[in-house]
């Protein structure tokens, strides 16, 4: 079932996409790693260089052939988003850069007018901008109105491990930008949030805490990438629909089939 | 701001300005963290201020160093001057 996809002309192998913060030791993280193959590697800046963590996270990071996503994690100012995606760029030599703002302390929400400005001045400077968002319609589209090819809404807040907060929101999203690639970020908890968020539709997961801070987390990352590829293929498959009425599996009751008039 | 691998722990008191029920569900862990955080919830820091010394550096921390910031900018306006941001996602 595994199968590469394209996301902005870069050929990717999973629909999970995992972080790199907050796990229990670093071979933690790489065992998470090894047991789920996310597609990309988010990583924070500013994290990672002032934890004191040395090179042991960055050689991790470097064993696996995996393309890096950097954030802007911590950053609740547009200019300082922007310097720490010029940062990034330079170090990682990549013009993805996933954009975070937070605009509230108590529930890490996005700030959107912030996202929006900081969007528009990195497309402007080149970046290729993967904006974590909130599920708001009209936001989605001043985003893409400023080129962006990829969306990132929150399930819930950050660490969260809620879920799909508001369904009917997120289904609008998927409805009205069928070309956008759309990754949740944030917030869930158990893998078959992942299943529901790609049954309808979504592109990708994007995971962190909901793998780190479980008890076994290279078990639940891999979980988590089991759960994203069933949820993928029922997407494909085409889930009926849901009535109110039961409908009996073998409709021609005492009539085998071998009996059953050809139409 | 400051970052985690900075802050000397002997000099700095560190002020934690989350919800307790914040801090319960991401307990700071840091081994450079040796001394306990005090926790003032923000709302709670003008009815808290006699427990704040001001011959020691206070470092505030939070969640998305939203409040720490409004912390120190409100402290400023009350004399204090040894204040400071420790980020948290340096932890």
């Amino acid at each position: 079932m595994t199968q590469t996809w394209d996301i902005n002309g870069a050929e990717i192998s999973s629909r999970l996409f995992l972080g790199t913060a907050g796990y229990s030791s670093l071979d933690a993280l790489r065992q998470s790693i090894e047991s789920s193959t996310p597609g990309l590697i988010t990583v924070s800046l500013r994290r990672e260089n002032a934890a004191g963590k040395g090179q042991s996270f960055w050689n991790i990071i470097k064993e696996f052939d995996i393309p890096v996503l950097p954030n802007t994690a911590g950053c609740y100012g547009v200019e300082e988003a922007i310097t720490t995606a010029e940062m990034a760029r330079e170090i990682f030599d990549t013009n993805r850069i996933k954009l975070e703002v937070i605009g509230d302390d108590y529930t890490l929400q996005p700030d959107p007018y912030g996202l929006l400005l900081a969007t528009e001045k990195l497309i402007d400077k080149g970046f290729e901008v993967y904006p974590y968002m909130t599920d708001d319609l009209v936001l989605a589209q001043r985003l893409v109105d400023l080129g962006c090819n990829i969306l990132m809404p929150w399930g819930s807040p950050i660490g969260s491990g809620r879920g799909l907060n508001n369904i009917y929101a997120l289904r609008q999203l998927r409805e009205r930008f069928p070309d956008k690639t759309l990754v949740i970020d944030a917030g869930l908890g158990a893998p078959s949030h992942a299943a529901q968020a790609m049954e309808m539709g979504y592109d990708a997961i994007l995971l962190n805490t909901a793998v780190a801070k479980a008890g076994d987390a290279p078990l639940m990352a891999g979980a988590f990438a089991k759960a994203i590829e069933a949820g993928r293929a029922a997407y494909l498959s085409g889930i009926i629909a849901k009535q109110e009425h039961a409908t009996p599996s073998t409709p021609l009751l005492d009539k085998p089939f071998w009996h059953q008039e050809k139409s | 701001m400051i970052n985690i691998d900075t802050l000397n722990d002997t000099e700095t008191i560190i002020i934690d300005v989350r919800q307790p029920e914040e801090i319960e569900a991401d307990p700071l862990q840091n081994k450079l963290i040796k001394t306990q955080p005090i926790n003032i919830p923000l709302p709670e820091l003008p009815d808290r201020l006699t427990e704040l010394r001001k011959d020691k550096r206070l470092a505030f921390i939070c969640a998305g160093n939203i409040r720490s910031v409004q912390a120190i900018q409100y402290l400023s306006e009350k004399g204090y001057d040894n204040i400071c941001v420790l980020d948290k996602f340096s932890v």
